[in-house]
């Protein structure tokens, strides 16, 4: 299922304990209603779509939870150590932030996608994902500077 | 292009999803802009963390095989058990009806268990006591007296109920055969002026006249029930 990972990694950050239920739920709904896919149009942002939509109806869009990095990888790599910060800094973001900040910037999708898949004004989704960048960077502010040193 | 063009085409970029032309364009603005190289930064650290992280699907993928395969074998089953129904019906109504309305079948089957099979049942044979058996039903019996078929006689007759409907039931023998006719007031269940069907080993022809409604069945052929019908609507 190659679609599945991607919605797995973003389910994740919506939240964790749910994310594998979150998924197969998608999976199977866009299954059962695969007669309402338009061929031709973009099938990944409508598996997204359909997520987001069982997300919101669960009402738990404020619950996010991050699947920390364990703290053993954390020790024993500079990799690891950088995913864990970075993990940690998204999940001090709201669910919204989190929510554009996966789609936009680590799933690729554009920001009119975006505004499909989260059922939200185009003009919306653009100034939240610049507030997000902008909460984002100021969390990672310190590593930043510690780089450009 | 500018920064909103930028910010939009940044994790374009950074997925190496860019035409060579738009990319070279995006590393010229990020070399002239401080703020956008800055979110690209970030961006690119977001990105590779998340990317980076293993993502294990196989509970996911196992799961939705799992489901979707127990609903498409239940689908099956249940269009299977829906046409084995269906089928099942089928072959009851044409085993017990030939396929035909059921009141003829009831017709069919009546003349075949009390005429042919002679089953017991409470008959006139009396003339006059027809006469008042059919006048009871709403028949004039001057009509009875005049139907006649060339070679038989009415030989008695009797009240019955075909699907729910009183009928008066005259038998009519030559001695080897008997043909039934059955009558009653037109009702709502108006049918066409003369229609024939087949019903086992027998033949049922029914017509309606506005005055009488009713069956002829023999046991000789189709075309038979065909003309006593058409001669009991021209008659009765």
């Amino acid at each position: 299922m190659p679609h599945t990972p991607s919605l797995l990694r973003v389910a994740r950050r919506l939240d964790a304990a749910l994310a594998e239920d979150l998924v197969q739920e998608t999976m199977l709904l866009a299954w059962r209603s695969f007669h309402q896919f338009r061929p031709g149009s973009n099938a990944r942002a409508w598996l997204f779509r359909i997520m987001f939509n069982g997300f919101y109806a669960r009402g738990r869009r404020n619950r996010g939870a991050v699947a920390m990095t364990p703290i053993h990888e954390i020790a024993a790599s500079p990799a690891a150590q950088e995913r864990a910060e970075v993990a940690e800094a998204l999940h001090s973001l709201s669910g919204e932030h989190r929510a554009v900040l996966m789609l936009g910037v680590v799933e690729g999708f554009t920001c009119l996608e975006m505004s499909g898949i989260l059922g939200i004004p185009l003009g919306t989704v653009m100034s939240r994902l610049s507030r997000a960048r902008e909460a984002l960077r100021a969390k990672l502010t310190p590593a930043c500077s510690a780089k450009e040193a | 292009m500018n920064c909103t063009e930028v910010v939009e085409l940044v994790p374009l970029y950074l997925a190496d999803a860019l035409d060579p032309r738009r990319a070279a364009e995006v590393v010229a603005h990020l070399h002239a802009c401080s703020s956008c190289a800055r979110f690209t930064e970030t961006d690119s650290r977001l990105r590779g963390a998340m990317l980076a992280e293993p993502v294990d699907t196989a509970n996911v993928d196992n799961h939705v095989r799992r489901r979707i395969g127990a609903s498409v074998r239940f689908r099956r089953l249940t269009i299977g058990a829906g046409i084995a129904a269906a089928l099942m019906l089928a072959l009851f109504v044409y085993r017990n009806f030939g396929g035909a309305d059921p009141v003829y079948a009831a017709a069919a089957l009546d003349h075949r268990r009390e005429v042919v099979e002679h089953a017991r049942r409470v008959w006139v044979s009396d003339p006059d006591a027809i006469a008042a058996l059919a006048a009871r039903e709403g028949i004039a019996p001057a009509s009875i007296q005049a139907f006649s078929i060339a070679g038989y006689r009415l030989e008695q007759a009797k009240r019955c109920r075909l699907n729910g409907l009183i009928f008066l039931h005259l038998v009519y023998a030559d001695g080897s055969h008997e043909i039934s006719v059955f009558l009653r007031q037109p009702g709502s269940d108006r049918r066409h002026a003369v229609e024939t069907a087949e019903v086992g080993q027998e033949c049922v022809g029914a017509f309606e006249n506005g005055h009488v409604s009713g069956f002829v069945v023999v046991e000789q052929s189709r075309q038979r029930a065909t003309e006593l019908a058409r001669y009991a609507s021209s008659v009765l």
